[in-house]
């Protein structure tokens, strides 16, 4: 069986994922004292052949865009990719609260800010610690080359995507985290763990 | 958690923990090493008081970020270098200031939940910066060599298109002279022809009416005027005729081929014939005054000369077209004299001086200020080279930006 072969999984973990960016737009609002518009998450079953295509989908546009990694790990291990406009995120320098920040830093501290965020709320809903890696720029490039053409280590993965933009400024940011092969087993079980509870 | 406490004093890297009042809380050995404050200095004291070199808004951004996300926070050597001022680990070989350093922000968690204090880790990322500064530098150098090697390839097919031109109107010029001399020898009989048919008519004329009247036919053909203008129509046709074969002679000898051997040869002659060449380059910029001195010849490889002597003048000519704008025009001086020891040949202009920043590099083989297509930047370092190398002379220049330039080549005899 499969995670989305399975309504009430399914269900269930879009509800988890849910609470679990509600939790960290409230904690990036706090953070930054400003409002953060959160869309509601989508979940995604992809093949890695694939994978192109349902990110172009996911995100919206095959423009030009800066991408950034890091990638996460405990009893599941993942990464999650923030893809920001090509313009990058420099109209929101103001709000890191410290001067003299470079483009890349920028990069770097808001990507690492959104993850944190949001990947360790969502690992909390399942009762995980998750260590981070540093976060690194992957590059300007087309939504394409993201992945580029070479062979990739996994087989299928689970997308959450979730798109985040500031009341009154022009940004916007998809946050796109990536649970591949045996991790998606692991969250499973952490889902059926909290579908016990709920029955319990 | 004694045995912890030890191994993390025994890390290879920095350990310090801050409480929500950034108050220091753990310190271990490698901190204390590097910081040179000891365990008993900075616990329970403030961070920010221990280290006021600290940058302190952005430290204190990154310490709040985690206590409120209960998060992980980083920062790199390449952001932030040195966020500690910790003496680097190279005391024998060097070359760094300071230690380069990772920075991780770890959430240290309460047990209600909240975050208690935050663990940073500081590690030494020296050695990656080192190789990474090492790389930038191969990377840049790579760079500029690849540019480097794609403009002197441009220059050089340019260079070798130009050769190919001078071959070309070598050849043609060598075509040309053959029906050049016939077509002279032509107009010439032509006008010797017309003036014996001339007296012929007039004879005529004088023997059938005492040159008195005119026949009704020689109205009609209008031979009045004939014999008033072929004669100058002759003339201009030979005139033109003349110019013609005199080009292409200085294009012949011009464009003739080196020798091995060197030869003697008159260097008044070679500047007269190399004018002649390059006439299309300074007629409409700039008026030629010759200073001939009476110069012996000279044991030389005369085709090489004629070429210094053409990028002499062409420059001369280009550096006053960029200094006079039309219809005001410049002076190409050209003096030769000698005295016991060598030959000297000057070619001065009035153009726009070689700026001061350059001077030392127009000898440099494909240094140019030209755009592309107007010099490949050879022709100083080769007529240089010609000259040195090849006739143990010397060339030298004197300039005054604004004011023009002078070149000297000397010669020895």
């Amino acid at each position: 069986m499969t995670l989305l072969d399975e309504p009430m999984r399914s269900d269930a973990l879009a509800e988890l994922v849910n609470i679990g960016m509600g939790r960290a737009g409230d904690s990036l609002a706090r953070l930054f004292n400003t409002f953060i518009q959160l869309s509601i998450p989508r979940l995604e079953l992809v093949e890695s052949t694939q994978i192109s295509a349902v990110t172009a989908a996911l995100v919206g546009t095959a423009g030009p865009v800066i991408a950034v990694r890091q990638a996460f790990s405990s009893r599941i291990r993942g990464e999650a990719i923030a893809i920001y406009p090509a313009a990058g995120c420099d109209s929101l320098a103001d709000l890191v609260g410290y001067p003299d920040v470079t483009s890349d830093e920028l990069l770097l501290e808001i990507t690492n800010i959104l993850v944190g965020a949001c990947v360790g709320a969502l690992a909390a809903q399942f009762g995980l610690a998750l260590s981070f890696s540093p976060p690194s720029i992957l590059g300007r490039m087309n939504l394409p080359e993201l992945f580029g053409t070479r062979p990739l280590p996994w087989q299928r993965a689970l997308i959450a995507e979730i798109n985040f933009g500031i009341v009154d400024r022009a940004f916007c940011c998809h946050l796109l985290t990536f649970w591949p092969d045996a991790s998606i087993d692991v969250l499973l079980r952490a889902v059926d763990a909290f579908l016990a509870r709920l029955e319990g | 958690m004694d045995t912890a406490i030890t191994t993390l004093d025994h890390l290879n890297a920095g350990v310090f923990s801050v409480d929500t009042e950034l108050v220091i809380v753990r310190w271990n050995q490698f901190m204390a090493s590097h910081s040179g404050k000891s365990v008993d200095e900075v616990i329970g004291r403030d961070l920010f008081a221990c280290f006021p070199e600290l940058p302190e808004r952005w430290l204190r951004w990154k310490l709040r970020s985690v206590f409120l996300l209960g998060a992980f926070a980083f920062s790199s050597w390449k952001q932030r270098p040195h966020v500690f001022r910790f003496p680097h680990n190279r005391p024998l070989t060097g070359g760094i200031d300071f230690m380069c350093q990772d920075l991780a922000f770890l959430p240290v968690t309460a047990a209600d939940g909240t975050v208690g204090s935050v663990c940073v880790l500081v590690t030494d990322a020296t050695d990656a910066a080192l190789s990474q500064r090492a790389l930038y530098d191969a990377h840049s150098r790579l760079e500029r060599e690849v540019s480097e090697r794609r403009r002197i390839e441009d220059e050089l097919q340019i260079s070798h298109k130009l050769e190919a031109v001078g071959q070309l109107a070598a050849g043609i010029a060598h075509e040309i002279n053959t029906p050049i001399q016939y077509v002279t020898d032509s107009v010439s009989f032509i006008g010797e022809a017309f003036a014996e048919m001339r007296c012929i008519v007039q004879t005529y004329r004088q023997a059938l009416y005492d040159g008195t009247r005119r026949m009704a036919l020689e109205d009609n053909t209008d031979l009045a005027y004939l014999e008033q203008n072929v004669p100058a129509a002759v003339d201009r046709a030979l005139m033109g005729l003349d110019r013609v074969a005199a080009l292409v002679r200085a294009m012949k000898e011009f464009g003739q081929p080196s020798l091995t051997a060197k030869s003697f040869a008159d260097l008044n002659r070679a500047v007269t014939t190399t004018l002649t060449v390059a006439q299309s380059e300074y007629k409409d910029v700039a008026e030629i005054e010759l200073e001939f001195g009476d110069v012996p010849e000279v044991e030389c490889h005369i085709a090489e000369l004629n070429q210094v002597f053409l990028q002499l003048i062409v420059n001369a000519a280009h550096a006053i077209a960029d200094a006079h704008v039309a219809p005001a025009r410049g002076t190409i001086r050209i003096k030769t004299w000698c005295d016991a020891d060598a030959v000297f040949i000057s070619v001065s202009d009035n153009g726009t001086g070689i700026p001061a920043p350059i001077r030392n590099r127009i000898f440099e083989p494909f240094f140019t200020t030209k755009p592309v297509g107007r010099g490949a930047g050879q022709g100083l370092a080769i007529a240089r080279s010609i000259i040195v190398d090849r006739h143990a002379g010397s060339l030298t220049f004197e300039t005054t930006t604004g004011r023009g330039t002078i070149f000297l080549v000397r010669l020895p005899r």
